[in-house]
């Protein structure tokens, strides 16, 4: 289901969505609305804007980790008009399956939003390239960033942004097994649990990058 | 016509000027323009020219010009006044030196048996009162209210108030003027009748210049007329010596009573330090508001526009129809983002403004409107009757303002017909009068952000004022006068300076 307080938007990706073969059940304008239609619909994932009615600040991302409370079965995907870091903190603490977090303008890209939405439904992860570039911009200096090679740092921005294996081999056109060497590396130089679990390695990269 | 022998004195070649500036000076023909015929003023220019008398300015357009302008204080009530107000306070000052002085000896004498402090304060409140009724009057002599000089205050312990006044260099200017007025006051009367006497004894006793004159005519019927002739000028050179003495009274008077540069210049301040906060906050709910409308608007706009395009994309091979379709919604999108990016141009700064001027853009503002909207713009002229082009700043905020006004009518009012006007202001200074007037029901509240506070920010933030009239029910006026010309504290004197922007006559 979608829940956006713009009719041109809204409408817009239900008729995306539609033509992508996925059934939208619910299409909302604000907070109360989408955690109703939730509870009556559990969709298997729900696209909701950050901003919406009464307060016009972040009434999507509070019913967001609502709905990750409530029904765990649920994926959310938010749509933000600008990078906020703590609403991508926010939402990946505790159970950071099947959550995302895009800028509005991805939906252009009709193709790529298509895919993380998928990948959110299936349990996986989506974040933002933007954030996930601001969040490496703010780390450059950091000495242990330094120790990676371009292609480790390349694979660790893919990870963040919550592609799976196979998708970050098919983004950088490489094999399968030298992505998942290039993980290796990438946590043994960092010192971190190596996480295999898409979601909770988002988490684990995103936690790094922030706290540098 | 063309000019041929006569070319007008380049600004270089004016360099002598007349010592009495006439108050309103009709403007001189400039090299740019051709002249049929030349003016009064040109040809007493040129015959002085001629005569070897070096250059002259004659800033009069006819004779009868300049002989309205001489004889003009004789008619101007502010002469009598200034008679009237020597005369009073000839009369009244030794009444209030008396009082002045004995309260104060009074008080002074019994501060040997402490009593006298506690009269400090009435004594100082009389000094008051008697400073301000000569200040009163020499304003009234002199044409304009002289305000008063700030008195030291104090907080309502018994002692601060007396420590207060004995101590404020304000009260004790009052003093001194009181006690040197009983002399003074009759120096500037005489100083006053003094040159009418002279005039009138001349006349009387037929002193000899004059008395060629009367002879010449002696023997005609005309003798009181011919004297009445040669009197009238003198009269009014008479009357003009009775204004320029009032007002050397009056720099007297302000220089003992009057407010001082210092206080003036913190008042000023004040004021300032207000209105830029108001600016600045009318600066910043404007932004969000324009934030407000580019984020909501127009960013979504073209957002739901990118996803019609992707979609479009995907279509192209399977089905060209559909994608053709999408399109086709995609250019409406783009259509109503450009109308959309406009409007809020429009709010920031319109062109229109600046190429075609007032009238243009406001009509631009009303053209789009679902209700009729009647647009009057009348030009201000000057002293001559020319149009005067507005300066840059007072078109914008009357723009700015207009284009609110007309926005809360269509938002807020539910009125059936509304109506803009623009004019000159009837008051003294040179400004224009903006009025927006609608029918509807009322009730705007300028607590209410609606953008009234806004408006008002700007008027005032110029020097302008700002009212609103809208009772419950309607009609709904808006108000705004923007002055031509904003004050100025020049540096040096701290008197309003001329602003010398638009090329002021001297």
């Amino acid at each position: 289901m979608v829940a956006d307080d713009s009719v041109l938007l809204r409408d817009g990706v239900v008729r995306l969505l539609g033509d992508a073969d996925i059934d939208v059940v619910a299409a909302v304008g604000d907070g109360a609305a989408l955690l109703d239609a939730v509870v009556e619909h559990e969709p298997d994932l729900a696209l909701v804007d950050v901003r919406m009615p009464p307060t016009h600040t972040d009434e999507g991302i509070r019913a967001a980790i609502e709905i990750r409370q409530r029904l765990p079965g649920v994926a959310v995907l938010v749509l933000s008009q600008y990078v906020e870091e703590r609403y991508a903190t926010e939402l990946l603490t505790g159970n950071t399956a099947g959550v995302g977090y895009l800028l509005k303008d991805r939906v252009v890209d009709v193709d790529e939003f298509l895919d993380a939405v998928r990948r959110v439904a299936d349990g996986g992860s989506a974040i933002d390239a933007e954030v996930v570039a601001q969040l490496l911009g703010r780390s450059a200096r950091s000495p242990e960033l330094d120790r990676l090679t371009p292609r480790e740092r390349d694979v660790l921005r893919l990870m963040a942004e919550g592609f799976s294996n196979q998708g970050i081999a098919d983004e950088l056109v490489v094999s399968l097994g030298a992505v998942e060497k290039h993980i290796t590396n990438v946590f043994t130089k960092l010192d971190l649990d190596h996480e295999h679990h898409v979601h909770r390695r988002v988490l684990a990269v995103l936690t790094y990058l922030g706290s540098r | 016509m063309s000019e041929t022998d006569h070319v007008p004195p380049t600004d270089d070649e004016r360099q002598v000027k007349t010592t009495w500036a006439p108050p309103s000076s009709p403007p001189h023909a400039t090299a740019d323009q051709t002249v049929s015929t030349q003016t009064f003023g040109d040809q007493v220019g040129e015959l002085a020219g001629r005569l070897g008398l070096g250059d002259v300015e004659i800033p009069f357009d006819s004779p009868v010009d300049a002989v309205r302008w001489w004889f003009a204080p004789l008619v101007d009530p502010l002469t009598w006044r200034a008679v009237g107000a020597a005369l009073a306070m000839s009369v009244i000052g030794p009444l209030l030196f008396a009082t002045t002085a004995f309260v104060l000896t009074t008080t002074a004498a019994l501060t040997l048996v402490v009593a006298g402090f506690l009269l400090v304060v009435p004594a100082f409140a009389v000094v008051d009162g008697s400073a301000s009724i000569g200040r009163r009057i020499a304003g009234w002599g002199s044409g304009e209210p002289i305000p008063r000089r700030d008195l030291a205050t104090s907080g309502d312990a018994l002692v601060s108030p007396i420590t207060t006044r004995l101590s404020d260099g304000a009260r004790w200017s009052q003093v001194l003027f009181l006690l040197l007025d009983v002399v003074v006051a009759p120096l500037f009367l005489t100083a006053s009748l003094l040159p009418l006497s002279v005039v009138i004894g001349i006349l009387d006793f037929g002193i000899d210049p004059f008395s060629f004159f009367f002879d010449l005519v002696d023997d005609g019927p005309d003798v009181g007329f011919i004297e009445f002739l040669v009197l009238l000028p003198l009269l009014a050179l008479v009357a003009r010596l009775i204004q320029f003495i009032a007002q050397l009274r009056r720099r007297y008077v302000v220089a003992l009573l009057g407010p001082d540069r210092e206080s003036e210049l913190v008042e000023r301040v004040e004021e300032l330090s207000v209105q830029r906060d108001q600016v600045l906050e009318a600066v910043a709910t404007e932004r969000r508001r324009i934030e407000r409308n580019l984020h909501d608007g127009v960013q979504q706009q073209i957002v739901a526009l990118g996803i019609d395009i992707g979609r479009a994309r995907k279509k192209l091979d399977d089905d060209p129809d559909g994608a053709r379709e999408l399109l086709d919604d995609a250019r409406d999108k783009v259509r109503s983002s450009i109308g959309e990016l406009r409007l809020i141009g429009r709010g920031l700064h319109p062109a229109v403004l600046e190429d075609r001027g007032l009238d243009a853009a406001l009509s631009a503002v009303v053209a789009g409107s679902p209700i009729p909207i009647t647009v009057e713009v009348l030009p201000v002229v000057d002293s001559t009757g020319q149009p005067v082009e507005l300066p840059s700043d007072a078109a914008e905020t009357a723009y700015y303002i207009a284009n609110e006004a007309i926005t809360n009518v269509l938002k807020y009012s539910n009125a059936r017909v509304a109506s803009v006007r623009a004019e000159p202001d009837p008051g003294l200074l040179p400004a224009v009068r903006v009025t927006i007037h609608d029918d509807g029901r009322g009730g705007a509240d300028e607590t209410r952000g609606s953008g009234i506070a806004g408006m008002r920010a700007r008027v005032e933030a110029v020097d302008g004022a700002f009212r609103i009239d809208s009772p419950a029910g309607g009609p709904t006026v808006v108000t705004a006068v923007i002055p031509l010309r904003r004050e100025r504290f020049d540096a040096g004197t701290l008197d309003p300076a001329p602003n010398t922007e638009r090329g002021d006559r001297r």
